[in-house]
């Protein structure tokens, strides 16, 4: 790869590997750092990095980047926590997405990584079990998971606007 | 078909199923596995929701790019060993050309095109050509102790630590921001203390190195080994540049191969 088509990534990738970073950490300056760092290992490994390849390759980095931030962050604070971070503000998600957003919080990171590189990014199930090490089976599980608990927590709040006077 | 649908899987056949990716004896054998579980078919095949994309842009998406031109890596190469073939050059022999000390703050870079002139040097070795490495230099990995390499990484990170905010590049270190002495240093301790089968892991990149030492020394050197250990001596007293990103070169390079042997160390343990 050289300079134009490392810039030419930054142009194409870097406003999905944001959205990615951000909807999973929940925190601008998090996943700004996550981009930062992704695109940084893709600068040192100029060379050897395919072009074909670096949006795989930008992606694998970035989640495992997430994996480092959920870890420190876990250090503090817990998954419930994580979830009361979650303010939307600057993040344009319309009303049933915003609490599809704020479920996805509450996801186990596995989860939540699994399907949003599928709805996001549209990979295919065997893409994200290479980004995230992750058997293709292991991937489906998870993204099944992940939808129903998603799906459990609209029908709660499907039952408690039903209930409201 | 005989699927081997189990209470681990079956959640990613109900995905394929709901996906439409399912046989007709798939599903059937699916459906009978939901039964034996005691589970609730018409609640697990429910429609899912998916996520909507969201407009999302990175507040600063310039700050991302890179400007300018990467020098390729062979011209690189061909710098850095042009730059050490004339040091050794002057050094090796300075009976016939006295070295000139300049101060350090005037150093410059020596440019190759004073250096590399068509049918000065000899024919490049063959591309099948490697290093020359003693076997007793080496060490195989798994006999470096530990300890070693702890103290090692205590004794560079610090100055790692310096280095690394200004020089984010293996290629394009930055040599505004540190002595030159310490970089001799950080680099002459991870040579003696680390082994050079690193290098073979890199061998397309040092065969490049290689041949350009080769040609440039005129035949004299074939080492790496040999011609950055006179470079880094030579360094140390003069605080040559180009000695010194040779140096500061291997010292990326073991750098990034002690977080290797690390790993490779860990899940020895861990077996």
């Amino acid at each position: 790869m050289d300079i134009n088509q490392y810039n030419q990534c930054v142009e194409q990738y870097a406003d999905r590997l944001f959205r990615f970073a951000l909807s999973s950490l929940r925190n601008r300056e998090e996943a700004e750092d996550v981009v930062q760092e992704s695109f940084a290992r893709v600068w040192e490994k100029l060379k050897t990095v395919d072009f074909a390849k670096a949006k795989s390759y930008l992606f694998t980095t970035a989640h495992h980047a997430m994996i480092d931030q959920v870890r420190q962050r876990q250090q503090t604070s817990d998954l419930e926590e994580i979830a009361t971070l979650a303010d939307p503000k600057g993040i344009p998600y319309p009303d049933v997405n915003n609490i599809l957003q704020k479920a996805l919080a509450t996801l186990p990171e596995a989860q939540r990584n699994a399907v949003l590189l599928r709805d996001y990014e549209g990979y295919s199930y065997q893409e994200i079990g290479d980004i995230t090490g992750m058997s293709e089976t292991q991937v489906k599980v998870n993204i099944f998971r992940a939808r129903t608990a998603l799906k459990n927590k609209l029908k709660s709040i499907d039952n408690l606007i039903d209930i409201a006077p | 078909m005989n699927t081997n649908i189990t209470t681990d899987n079956y959640e990613a056949y109900l995905l394929d199923y709901m996906e439409g990716n399912l046989s007709a004896d798939e599903t059937k054998q699916l459906k009978a596995f939901v039964a034996s579980q005691g589970l609730d078919w018409e609640a697990l095949t429910e429609e899912l929701p998916h996520l909507e994309v969201p407009t999302v842009a990175h507040p600063d998406k310039e700050s991302l790019k890179k400007k300018g031109t990467i020098v390729p890596l062979y011209v690189k190469i061909v710098s850095v060993a042009a730059a050490a073939g004339l040091l050794l050059t002057v050094t090796l022999w300075p009976e016939k050309q006295p070295p000139t000390v300049e101060p350090i703050a005037e150093l410059k870079p020596i440019l190759p095109e004073r250096i590399i002139t068509a049918g000065e040097a000899p024919a490049l070795p063959p591309r099948t050509f490697r290093f020359v490495q003693p076997k007793t230099e080496k060490k195989a990995v798994s006999a470096v102790p530990e300890r070693n390499e702890t103290t090692l990484v205590a004794q560079l990170e610090p100055l790692r630590a310096s280095a690394l905010p200004t020089s984010t590049h293996v290629d394009e270190p930055d040599f505004e921001f540190m002595s030159y002495r310490m970089s001799t240093e950080l680099a002459l301790a991870q040579i003696n203390a680390h082994n050079f089968e690193d290098f073979e892991e890199d061998e397309r990149d040092l065969s490049l190195i290689g041949r350009g030492i080769y040609r440039l020394t005129k035949g004299r050197h074939n080492s790496f080994l040999s011609l950055i250990t006179s470079g880094l001596s030579t360094a140390k007293e003069e605080a040559n540049l180009a000695a010194t990103d040779m140096a500061l070169s291997a010292y990326y390079r073991a750098d990034e191969r002690i977080e290797e042997v690390k790993e490779s160390w860990e899940d020895k343990r861990n077996k």
